[in-house]
């Protein structure tokens, strides 16, 4: 180039403006959440639960009417996480997915019983009557009358026992395979009734969960075809013959999935006609869909976006804090030598502020959790226990008295050489990457070197299994809310999901004794005491819950937010409307 | 002529055959496997767990699942997908439309680089040449990724929309849904084929032999048909193979944004999900294009260019 | 890969500016002596060449001193959470005195970080074109000057390494190491190096068609006296410019490789995983989107605008 030209500059100058204008036409930033209110607890919701109780009616539910809405339209949800690839009623383990409940609710309806999502009662659902024997192992069931599938066929007992005998048949693989080996028979004793007989006596809830857990599968059209082979099956991919809400209508896995009404459905008519699912957006983009109104609900937003989200005059942003609410843990290799002496686990717990990870990691959206379950998990959780508040001075005492000294900055071992922490987590979870942050520098005021290694979500798995780390972030939440059908997997010496490597047989006999009793007030007894025992001997720091929260179009009518992680359990989508 | 092509084809089988047993066993080095999926459900049980490694015949030595892997690929038969258990040829089949779709359009982006570049070699050293350029080099200082979001973000606050996944309505629906994403793909390309074309022509332009044309009074347009284009070409030639598995390949970032159903972004979750058999598969495709690719380069290069001697 | 994948790693694809296997433009060759004087000289008079020149140099001196700017002029440091007067975290804070470009989601100076992320930056660059070079240069020369079997040898690996799974090699190595900055530019480099390699196999291949070699040849000239007065200079020039394109491609490749989760190791901070971390607060916090998206913009223009004067520079043809 022998000359200077001015053009170019100007062109390099509008190119590095447009961005700054796009910004300004996106309003002002918004200022950050760190007023943001303490997490509300959800509202009790007295006229929406169903009563509980052997109630006949054909099912109309008494859930309040929708506000100014009509029945019609086009509900699109956008979601971060993919769809289920498998629609199986009961996949097999290769197809689990966490979204395959989101769409299993829209066209499954489920089984015997419904568990209210506040109230946590067991409601009859497709059985109209439902009784326990004093013993609690035989569960009679009544079925309702008039269920039809999609197609108009009756569904039966037989529907009911043909789905039992292929679920609980070992080489199916049912993922729920855990909840069916309890019980002992399953059998028709006439047109209307199913008598569930469990091989033991276990707690209430237990035995509820795994005697009504068998749904219906049409048997007209699922006989003669093999249970699991999506190639000679074309039922598990695109079921045609379903009993919830919706049916499918157009399924592109990779990119949306479209439902419509199911006229047969035993509720009556769903409000929305039809119902878009578009899966696996970037989490930017999940939010601009929303707001662009390309889609009127983006099931689940970053932390990060909470704030301009509440601001925008679109959308309404729920926020709840449900009994099931995602948790994160510090745990501990319990291998590792220097994490075998408790002391030194309480300073590292110590040195740990909840609040400011809280801040940190989920924006403000959370509250301290302090045992394996939820605070908000009122049946259950156990407040009397050891918290293990934030406590710098008592962290530096405790690692004193355990023998490690602290030399220029670095903490040093008894035997002289220092200390050094490896934190693990999986690279997918920007929250834990920044609890894993700000742990390497808290526990620089310990004098101890953190090392901090992320890894893609399935090597991280891996790694949490072949114990190859010292502190793993681990994150839980979701599913039941009764602690045998949840946590127990982190505290037995088998768990698969315990990465600490707890063992206790006190713990053991206190989870086998809990799965079995029947007087609640025992039951609750017990867990208490596994809640203080667990804390006591401290395997893993809880650090908090995360607050849900999820922005929904202002046009959606009647929605309400119920004690559980999903906004839409107990067939609450049915009961939205668009605005018109 | 013949001779060389064989012996290429040989070349590329072996090449392809070592490419893809160096794969295998990197593939199984990650650690992690696809039953570790299950671990985020409490109710699992560590035979279940097993079950899984057991069906997948995960539990076999290396060398025999490897040997057993490479017996069915030699025949095409790659296996069942774990996660969506179709025949993988099925689940790949289904994502090779949308993935040559998006593929054929940036590439027809990038195509439009032919004209740029003899646009600006023609006006070197004066304004329409130093806008081109700097245009490119500032085009390829921008992370494609960030120029993604930026566009959604842009485009959303300027018009309430922007496009999200395939258009299904109608031609103008899948041109509007396809165009962002096509171009932001084609953009790498698109700047590539400009700076070629005008470092090839701006090389044409100055060697003797044209000089002599226009000294002979040729206008422009015939010393540009007769002498610049066709030496232009051999890049072009040669970038063609280069950009052959990109049709075809798919491309992760962009599909990832645009939520386009492509093979970029199934490679990205088999990937995630260790879905071996599917991985395994597409590493082939892309691999066995890529090669495909330079063959036909290399073959075009020597049909264009005479200078060329094959020993 | 894909083209746009083409940022996450360096491939054997061809560079923005030269083929495949023919170099393009190839400059006229000359013996060194005289060439560097006159290059300065042609790059000196390309006022577009030695602003970049003039910025890139200002960005790294910046860089460098970093530590000394944190402590002396900011008073602060890129890890620590800087908390409100009521004990709180800053998190998110706008621009203001206090912190001139805000701060993060874990109140940590934006700033500061920004200055401490160039030096990460520009090591990574560095060092992935160090990688890319020596390997490069070497078996280059190796394929292009010895010929037969070891430029067939040369040109197999070339192949095989442009078709091995990046992605896959990214994912295992981040286990089997703990990726460290010079180990993360290390295993990038190994994927950078096959494009240098066919960049000089052609400029070796050129120079030694010409007649001058075969005349000093013939005179007796010995091999290491060919490749050292005519081979390497001429290669010395081309490898400037791809030195400089690798640097430029690496800074924008971790940017891409942070996207998808394996760029530079949280929580050591640079601009590619600033800019990728940044995604969720695109429009809440712009201030922490835009100074490293403008710091990666910038430095790779200028290395660009750099490379482009340097080939002109070299290249004595283009301004006859």
């Amino acid at each position: 180039m022998s000359r200077l030209t001015v053009a170019p500059y100007v062109a390099a100058l509008v190119t590095l403006l447009v961005p700054l204008v796009s910004a300004c036409a996106g309003g002002q930033p918004s200022p950050p959440a760190t007023q943001a209110p303490a997490a509300t607890t959800a509202p009790a919701s007295p006229a929406a639960a169903a009563s509980p109780g052997a109630a006949a009616s054909p099912g109309a539910s008494p859930a309040p009417k929708p506000a100014a809405g009509a029945p019609g339209g086009t509900f699109v949800i956008s979601e971060l996480g993919p769809l289920p690839k498998i629609l199986h009623p009961y996949p097999d383990s290769s197809a689990y997915t966490s979204s395959l409940s989101d769409v299993g609710r829209l066209i499954w309806a489920g089984g015997f019983l419904d568990q209210d999502a506040n109230t946590f009662e067991y409601i009859p659902y497709l059985a109209s009557e439902w009784s326990i024997s004093p013993d609690g192992k035989t569960f009679t069931f009544k079925l309702r009358d008039g269920l039809k599938w999609s197609d108009g066929q009756p569904t039966t007992v037989d529907d009911f026992v043909f789905a039992w005998q292929n679920a609980s048949k070992e080489e199916n693989d049912f993922v729920g395979l855990d909840d069916l080996k309890r019980i002992d028979s399953f059998t028709a004793t006439d047109s209307k009734t199913i008598v569930v007989k469990l091989k033991e006596t276990l707690a209430r809830d237990v035995a509820i969960s795994a005697a009504a857990s068998i749904g219906p599968v049409p048997k007209h059209v699922w006989q003669g075809k093999p249970w699991n082979d999506p190639a000679a099956n074309p039922e598990i991919l695109r079921p045609t013959v379903v009993n919830g809400p919706y049916m499918i209508k157009d399924w592109n896995a990779a990119e949306s999935a479209t439902f419509v009404r199911n006229p047969n459905w035993f509720k009556g008519q769903s409000n929305f006609e039809q119902i878009i699912m578009r899966p696996g957006q970037q989490p930017t983009v999940a939010y601009e869909l929303v707001k662009s109104n390309q889609s009127q609900w983006a099931r689940n937003i970053p932390p990060s976006q909470y704030t301009e989200a509440k601001q925008n005059p679109n959308l309404n942003m729920y926020e709840w804090t449900p009994a099931n609410g995602l948790y994160r843990v510090l745990e501990f290799n319990l291998q590792r030598d220097l994490l075998k002496d408790k002391r030194v686990r309480e300073a590292l717990s110590r040195a740990v502020s909840r609040q400011d990870l809280i801040q940190v990691a989920e924006n403000n959206l959370g509250q301290p959790q302090y045992t394996f379950l939820n605070p908000s998990n009122t049946k259950w959780y156990n407040p009397n226990v050891e918290k293990y508040d934030f406590d710098l001075n008592k962290s530096k005492q405790l690692l004193q008295d355990a023998g490690y000294k602290l030399e220029s900055g670095r903490l040093l071992a008894p035997n002289g050489q220092p200390v050094r922490l490896q934190v693990l987590y999986p690279v997918t979870s920007n929250p834990r990457a920044k609890i894993a942050t700000y742990l390497q520098q808290q526990y620089r005021q310990l004098g101890i070197d953190i090392e901090v290694k992320g890894l893609d979500a399935n090597a991280y798995f891996e790694e949490a299994k072949k114990k190859n780390f010292d502190i793993s972030l681990g994150s839980y939440g979701g599913g039941s809310i009764d602690p045998d059908l949840s946590s127990k997997s982190q505290l037995l010496s088998d768990g698969t999901q315990n990465v600490t490597g707890f063992q206790s047989e006190k713990v053991d006999q206190l989870i086998d004794q809990g799965a079995v009793e029947l007087d609640e007030n025992k039951r609750k007894a017990i867990y208490n005491e596994l809640q203080r025992v667990v804390n006591d001997e401290l395997p893993a720091f809880n650090l908090y819950s995360a607050t849900s929260f999820t922005p929904m179009s202002k046009r959606v009518l009647g929605v309400q937010p119920n004690k559980l992680d999903a906004l839409d359990a107990n067939d609450a989508l049915t009961r939205w409307s668009l605005a018109q | 002529m013949g001779r060389f092509v064989v012996r290429r084809l040989i070349q590329s089988a072996l090449l392809l055959f070592a490419v893809m047993t160096a794969s295998f066993f990197l593939v199984r080095a990650a650690p992690g496997g696809p039953e570790l999926a299950l671990l985020n459900n409490p109710r699992v049980t560590q035979e279940q767990l097993q079950r899984q490694r057991e069906r997948f015949g995960l539990n076999d030595p290396l060398a025999i699942q490897y040997l057993k892997w490479l017996q069915n690929a030699l025949v095409l038969d790659f296996g069942r997908s774990y996660g969506y258990q179709l025949p993988v040829v099925e689940v790949i089949g289904d994502r090779l439309w949308p993935t040559f779709q998006l593929g054929l359009f940036s590439y027809a982006v990038g195509l439009l680089g032919v004209p740029l570049g003899v646009y600006a070699a023609r006006h070197h050293a004066r304004l329409g040449d130093d806008v081109v350029r700097f245009l490119t080099v500032l085009g390829s200082a921008v992370p494609t990724w960030w120029l993604g979001l930026s566009i959604i973000v842009l485009l959303n606050s300027l018009i309430g929309w922007f496009p999200n996944g395939q258009g299904t309505e109608g031609p103008w629906d899948w041109f509007r849904h396809i165009l962002v994403p096509a171009v932001l793909l084609g953009l790498g390309g698109l700047i590539t084929f400009t700076r070629f074309v005008r470092s090839e022509v701006l090389e044409v332009l100055s060697q003797d032999f044209v000089r002599t044309a226009r000294a002979k009074g040729l206008p422009d347009r015939t010393v540009d048909r007769a002498h610049v284009l066709r030496n232009a070409l051999i890049p072009i030639v040669t970038l063609l193979g280069y950009l052959l598995p990109a049709v075809l390949s798919g491309a992760v970032i962009t599909e990832q944004i645009f939520n386009w159903p492509g093979m970029g972004k199934l490679f990205f979750e088999a990937a995630s999900s260790r879905d071996y058999p599917l991985l395994l598969a597409m590493l082939m495709l892309g691999s066995g294009l890529t090669i495909l690719g330079m063959l036909l380069a290399d073959i075009g290069y020597g049909v264009v260019d005479p200078r060329v001697r094959y020993s | 890969m894909a083209v746009d994948a083409r940022q996450a790693r360096g491939s054997g694809a061809p560079h923005p500016i030269d083929a495949a296997t023919r170099v393009t433009p190839a400059p006229r060759v000359r013996p060194s002596r005289g060439f560097l004087s006159s290059s300065v000289r042609r790059f000196a008079h390309d006022p577009l060449s030695v602003v970049a020149l003039g910025i890139f140099g200002l960005i790294v001196v910046i860089t460098v001193l970093a530590p000394w700017l944190a402590a002396n002029v900011l008073h602060s440091s890129p890890e620590e959470f800087t908390r409100t007067p009521e004990g709180r975290i800053a998190t998110l804070q706008p621009p203001s005195q206090l912190y001139l470009l805000g701060t993060d989601e874990l109140g940590r100076d934006n700033l500061t970080r920004l200055l401490y992320a160039g030096q990460v930056s520009l090591t990574v660059g560095f060092l992935v074109a160090f990688v890319s070079i020596v390997i490069g240069t070497s078996l280059g020369l190796v394929a292009g000057f010895y010929g037969g079997r070891a430029d067939d040898l040369v040109n197999a690996l070339v192949q095989f390494v442009i078709n091995i799974p990046s992605l896959f090699v990214l994912i295992i190595l981040s286990v089997l190491f703990t990726p460290s900055v010079l180990s993360l530019a290390v295993i990038f480099g190994l994927f950078y190096w096959p494009g240098t390699t066919r960049q000089v196999r052609g400029m070796v291949l050129s120079v030694q068609g010409r007649d001058y070699v075969d005349a000093a040849r013939a005179l007796g000239a010995r091999d290491l006296r060919i490749l050292a007065v005519h081979i390497l200079p001429n290669v010395a020039s081309i490898v400037i410019v791809v030195a400089g394109l690798d640097v430029a491609s690496a800074i924008l490749g971790e940017s891409a490789l942070s996207f998808l989760g394996f760029g530079v190791p949280v929580p050591l901070s640079s601009w590619g995983n600033m800019l990728s971390g940044s995604q969720d607060t695109f429009r809440s916090a712009p201030w922490l989107v835009y100074p490293p998206g403008a710091m990666i913009l910038v430095t790779v223009l200028c290395i660009f605008l750099l490379a482009d004067g340097l080939r002109d520079a070299f290249d004595p043809r283009i301004h006859e």
